[in-house]
């Protein structure tokens, strides 16, 4: 279990714990991004923010692409799956 | 429709129709199309306003169809319907309040996992809704083949597929509504199954809903029952008003801590779930994957767009052919309304047989108001129109992205970067556009130091003074005015974050939609209501300061000295602008500007671009020997701080009114004063730093 920001451009992940109030959860999960989610992670440079695509339950097909400031990213904690 | 009987007048069959207004809400997700739409539907002609009690927009568009009046309401772009955003709650009590025929909800077919739990969400609430499959050519070329029937068919409601973009499916929809209003169409209620231990919980709210509300009712009983198991404040609020005693809430509050323990989480997250579970179903059922697309248009776009190595450098490029062209392209057009209003306009009226009182009103103080104004017109629609293309195609919200390390270096966000960009153009239209911004307290730091960035009409303040002392490094020092606009915005956000807004920012997070063509009919809507914004505000502010200050130069601690101080500068001192101009040199002693640049400054508080005319007017000279004066008032060095002075001090009046607008009274006067010092401190610094080098 890492924060998000720490994985490498090009994996894709599982969200498995997101900290935060209620206001973090909720912008998060408007944009598709809940625990047990799935992401691809496009760019993760450093202490900058990140970009990610929000994958589809059903089939891995990329729905949205999202960029999240890195202390909102940090919050996100997640597993590689690869 | 109601039909009513007639008092027996001759020529009609004994009844008359009265049509009562149809009301369509038009709901969405943020970048779906529901613009395009609602511009499609309603011919682009909208009354905007402000939705009752809060600074968010509301548009209002009329529709006829056959001859039914149609009024076409704009919601604000939402994911969902909590009461934990205003736009949200504003959606929701458009629907409870207004009580709409028809909902229109745009849905992006190239996203529907995430835009379906809105519908869902609308559906909860009991409303007609039609749903709009939009962007339909996207789904394709991601190689998505969605049953649009099916999914009719599953939610009971219908389901149009568009491509809004190039009108494709507009006429299906048009005629989707017609047959709605005419009660034609089958809507069918979405009850969602939550589950044993939840239904029965809502179950027993309803009933004591039942036997306690005391009138009838606008909401729909089980989406309140479902409300308070979830704990939302609004509607906790709105039962407690509507209930003869607290007997409904008290429920909701046990069975709130007994599905906790039961479900091993809060009821809220829970029955979030469920709504998730029943997309993913409804998505078994109609999304089917005709060809796997590795990579799109998007993707490799996005590659070297958002590179971390050439990403800002593009974005830099990009920018600063927008100020070019905008500049540039713009030149003729701003000389035309300059010859116009300054010459043309001008001499009719000097040459006509007015009273010479009237005709020193109209030509010295409104045409050349209007027209100093007005010039800045060609190059804020053209920065304007070029910003809208970047932002139609998506790439607005890539720059965010890309800047958004460096502005939360500075206690801002990402979002912050759209309303400084447009201040590059007009600050007014900038502080508006900080109401994008989420976090209250970004949003307020942005609007505050928006201001500070040098907006179109400070540049020919710079071009003049720089022009005439600086010469073959004119453009070097222009630059540099540009360069502490940026820093001291960045610095006084900073200042600002520390000590005044503090706490944490909830964050930057933003979509990063597909890239799409620009529509032609979208860039010049979002170019108008921009520029509408500058053009109105700054009219009428604008106007009003002129004449003041016209009254003023005509009118001294003596009593009236008449038009012709506009001729005669010696004239000019006697007035109040002398005295006032008199007064402002005595602060300004240290920068050694004169009692002349002194008092054009006060004019600047107008509207910036003011001063140079005025500076003209105050030496009795024309706009075009200036520059031989300007030579012999200033040095380079006073002459640098005095432009980096126009840069930072206060405002002008309509900036000022548009921050009251949106953050109230006091920020206004706060942004006033913080400016006012801001600029006497770095003119003094320049100046004394100049001098210490050995400059001035």
């Amino acid at each position: 279990m890492i924060p998000l920001p720490l994985v490498s451009s090009g994996s894709v992940v599982r969200v498995l714990h997101i900290i935060g109030g209620k206001g973090v959860y909720r912008k998060l999960h408007e944009l598709g991004i809940s625990v047990g989610s799935r992401l691809r992670v496009i760019n993760s440079w450093g202490a900058g923010p990140v970009v990610i695509e929000t994958l589809n339950a059903n089939n891995d097909l990329r729905t949205s692409r999202v960029a999240i400031g890195y202390g909102l990213a940090m919050k996100i904690y997640v597993e590689v799956i690869s | 429709m109601y039909k009513i009987n007639c008092l027996g007048c001759r020529d009609c069959s004994g009844t008359v129709s009265i049509r009562r207004l149809i009301k369509i809400g038009v709901a969405g997700n943020p970048n779906v199309g529901k613009s395009i739409i609602f511009n499609e539907l309603t011919g682009g002609r909208a009354w905007v306003g402000n939705w009752p009690g809060v600074t968010v927009e509301k548009k209002v568009g009329r529709l006829r169809i056959d001859s039914a009046e149609v009024e076409v309401v704009d919601l604000p772009g939402i994911y969902s319907l909590t009461a934990y955003s205003i736009d949200e709650l504003i959606a929701r009590n458009f629907i409870v309040e207004e009580n709409p025929d028809i909902i229109i909800d745009i849905v992006n077919a190239s996203n529907l996992e995430r835009n379906l739990y809105l519908t869902i969400s609308l559906l909860e609430m009991n409303v007609k809704v039609i749903i709009v499959l939009n962007m339909m050519d996207l789904a394709e070329n991601l190689g998505y083949k969605i049953d649009h029937e099916k999914l009719s068919k599953i939610l009971g409601v219908p389901v149009i597929p568009t491509i809004a973009i190039r009108k494709v499916g507009i006429g299906k929809l048009i005629e989707a509504i017609k047959l709605a209003i005419n009660n034609k169409l089958h809507f069918k209620p979405l009850i969602i199954d939550y589950g044993p231990e939840v239904e029965e919980a809502i179950n027993s709210i309803i009933s004591v809903l039942h036997s306690e509300i005391k009138e009838k009712t606008k909401y729909d009983l089980r989406w309140l029952a479902i409300k308070l198991l979830e704990g939302d404040e609004h509607i906790i609020k709105e039962v407690k008003r509507l209930c003869i005693s607290s007997k409904a809430l008290d429920l909701a509050v046990d069975y709130r801590g007994k599905l906790r323990s039961k479900l091993g989480k809060d009821v809220e997250d829970y029955l979030i779930e469920r709504r998730y579970q029943l997309i993913s179903n409804i998505l078994n059922e109609v999304l089917s994957i005709e060809k796997h697309v590795r990579l799109t248009f998007t993707d490799i776009i996005d590659a070297a767009l958002l590179h971390r190595v050439v990403g800002i450098p593009i974005a830099l490029s990009a920018l600063y052919l927008v100020f070019r062209f905008a500049f540039e392209a713009s030149l003729p057009l701003a000389d035309l309304i300059d010859w116009f209003f300054g010459t043309f306009l001008y001499d009719i009226i000097y040459s006509s047989n007015l009273p010479s009182l009237l005709k020193s009103f109209l030509a010295d103080g409104l045409i050349t108001g209007l027209g100093t104004v007005l010039v800045f017109l060609p190059v804020i629609v053209f920065f304007f129109i070029t910003l809208a293309i970047l932002e139609d195609i998506g790439y607005m919200a890539r720059v965010a992205y890309l800047v958004d390390k460096v502005m939360h270096k500075f206690g801002l966000t990402g979002r912050s970067i759209i309303p400084l960009i447009i201040g590059f153009g007009c600050n007014i239209p900038g502080v508006i556009a900080t109401r994008t911004i989420m976090d209250e307290n970004d949003r307020k730091v942005t609007a505050l130091v928006a201001p500070l960035i040098s907006c179109s009409a400070r540049l020919p303040v710079y071009l003049v003074l720089a022009g005439a002392l600086f010469l073959t490094y004119m453009g070097t020092v222009v630059l540099s005015m540009y360069i502490w606009s940026i820093i001291l915005t960045l610095l006084v956000a900073l200042i600002l974050r520390k000590f005044v807004f503090k706490g944490i920012s909830t964050g930057f997070i933003m979509e990063l939609p597909e890239y799409t063509r620009p529509l032609l009919s979208s860039v010049l809507i979002k170019t108008w209501e921009r520029t509408k914004r500058f053009l109105f505000k700054a009219g009428t502010v604008i106007l009003i300061g002129i004449i003041l200050i016209w009254l003023l130069s005509i009118t001294g601690p003596s009593g009236y000295i008449g038009p012709q101080v506009f001729s005669d500068p010696a004239l000019l001192e006697n007035s109040w602008i002398g005295v006032i101009g008199h007064t402002l040199s005595f602060i300004f002693a240290p920068m050694n500007w004169g009692w002349r640049a002194s008092a054009a400054l006060l004019f600047g508080f107008v509207a910036k671009e003011i001063v140079v005319g005025s500076m003209a007017l105050l030496f009795g000279v024309g706009e075009e020997q200036l520059s031989d004066v300007i030579v012999k008032q200033f040095t380079p060095l006073s002459a640098y701080a005095y432009m980096a002075f126009v840069l930072l001090y206060v405002p002008c009046i309509a900036t000022l009114a548009a921050i009251r607008g949106e953050l109230g009274l006091k920020y206004a006067i706060i942004a006033a004063i913080y400016e006012l010092f801001l600029a006497y401190i770095v003119a003094l610094s320049i100046t004394l730093f100049g001098q210490f080098i050995g400059l001035g």
